[in-house]
């Protein structure tokens, strides 16, 4: 990977082409597993730091893909637990993804008009809130499983822990997401 | 298969209800049982018993629901942010190699001699032993005075702090002995008294030209002694 090129010219070649590539990947794994959009922001910088320090160390025994989600998911776990002492996010926030800094997605706006769209929102937010009550181990599974679509042999490189641990945490995480979820599920009226 | 078992094969399964990306969330299956995504053993245990066909429903709806979420857009001030983190953590790593590369110091000979017969002694102790090259026993009262100037001042003056220090020591020795330089090292391990020295080094320079000395601590010379060891009073 010619990854190794001076950045004193700017932003180019093989390190803007992986940043683009990944980008996307990157945030939205900080973004759901951190909760909120300032924190995102923090983690993937971290990650993209980190991710230009130490690619000549990546050794190509995994997917390269994966030593990225690892490294996304570690820096918005730690993250997070660096400012836990720091106020929680209200609900009026997490109700508010566009307050937040996250845009809304109005793709679907113009079919499904601004009230249906107004409930999508609040629902998603719900949602994003109960993912975010679960552990941080937990709560990286699941993102990585239903937002990433990552199999298990994907997710146990990523987080480093074996088909096992991950199929575990991954039965206790919907336990836990039963309690969380069901009631915001039966509040919208969600089968 | 035992419960856990049909579980965990009921969570794999769940894979079929997931789509590469989040966008597609139109697409995602509301409102149908979709036993058609588990294996034939796990779905002949489900029709048996309501129990799990029930826990079935309930995990895919979880699925699901976590599936409508959005995919975020990725806010334009990450590209500006990481090109500076960027850029910040090269220079650093340049200046690092920089201070790498820098040419050890050598040090003079009959340092080693002084620092072996002065190791491990107090200071005044130790200025005793040294014959005609005896150190004044204020000179320790001059280099604690000097500590204590700098430490309540605070301010930068372009010279490291054991530089401040060994031209304390030299103006005291330059005053006794004539245009000699008394060089000493404060032990850094020692604390921040400056009465806490447990060992000192001494190096004697003669400046036998004012012109050809090193202009700084002549500068610094001449301040301390209003002129008069600077050469601009005249040669002392």
């Amino acid at each position: 990977m010619a990854c190794q090129e001076s950045p004193d010219r700017g932003f180019d070649g093989a390190f803007r082409d992986l940043y683009e590539q990944y980008k996307d990947r990157v945030y939205n794994v900080c973004y759901r597993t951190t909760g909120n959009a300032a924190d995102a922001l923090d983690a993937s910088q971290e990650t993209f730091g980190i991710l230009f320090r130490k690619v000549s160390a990546f050794r190509f025994e995994s997917k390269f893909s994966s030593w990225v989600y690892r490294i996304a998911v570690n820096a918005s776990i730690d993250l997070k637990r660096r400012s836990a002492a720091r106020p929680a996010a209200s609900l009026d926030r997490l109700r508010s993804p566009s307050e937040d800094g996250a845009p809304i997605d109005f793709k679907d706006e113009g079919v499904e008009g601004p009230e249906a769209a107004a409930a999508r929102h609040e629902l998603q937010a719900e949602i994003q809130e109960a993912i975010t009550r679960l552990s941080p181990k937990m709560r990286a599974i699941t993102v990585l499983r239903y937002n990433e679509s990552l199999s298990y042999e994907e997710i146990a490189e990523c987080l480093g822990t074996s088909l096992g641990t991950v199929k575990s945490r991954l039965s206790r995480a919907h336990a836990a997401l039963d309690r969380e979820l069901t009631p915001v599920l039966d509040r919208h009226h969600l089968r | 298969m035992n419960r856990q078992s049909i579980r965990d094969a009921m969570i794999e399964s769940l894979s079929g209800v997931t789509t590469r990306h989040a966008s597609e969330s139109a697409d995602v299956d509301h409102g149908t049982d979709r036993l058609e995504l588990l294996p034939q053993a796990v779905r002949e245990h489900l029709i048996e018993n309501e129990a799990l066909h029930q826990e079935w429903r309930q995990l895919l709806r979880q699925a699901r629901a976590i599936r409508t979420l959005s995919r975020v857009p990725v806010p334009s001030d990450l590209d500006g942010r990481v090109v500076a983190s960027l850029q910040a953590g090269y220079r650093q790593g340049r200046v690092a190699e920089q201070v790498q590369t820098l040419p050890a110091e050598r040090a003079p000979r009959e340092l080693d001699l002084l620092v072996r017969r002065l190791a491990n002694q107090p200071f005044t102790e130790a200025s005793d032993d040294r014959g005609d090259l005896k150190a004044p026993t204020t000179l320790d009262r001059l280099v604690a005075v000097r500590v204590n100037a700098e430490r309540s001042a605070r301010r930068p003056n372009g010279l490291p702090r054991a530089s401040r220090l060994m031209v304390a020591a030299a103006l005291l020795v330059a005053t006794s002995l004539g245009l000699v330089r008394l060089l000493g090292e404060r032990d850094a391990t020692n604390g921040t008294e400056g009465l806490e020295v447990a060992s000192f080094s001494f190096r004697m320079i003669r400046i036998e030209d004012p012109a050809l000395a090193d202009p700084d601590l002549l500068n610094l010379l001449g301040g301390m002694s209003g002129g008069m060891l600077d050469g601009r009073e005249g040669s002392r």
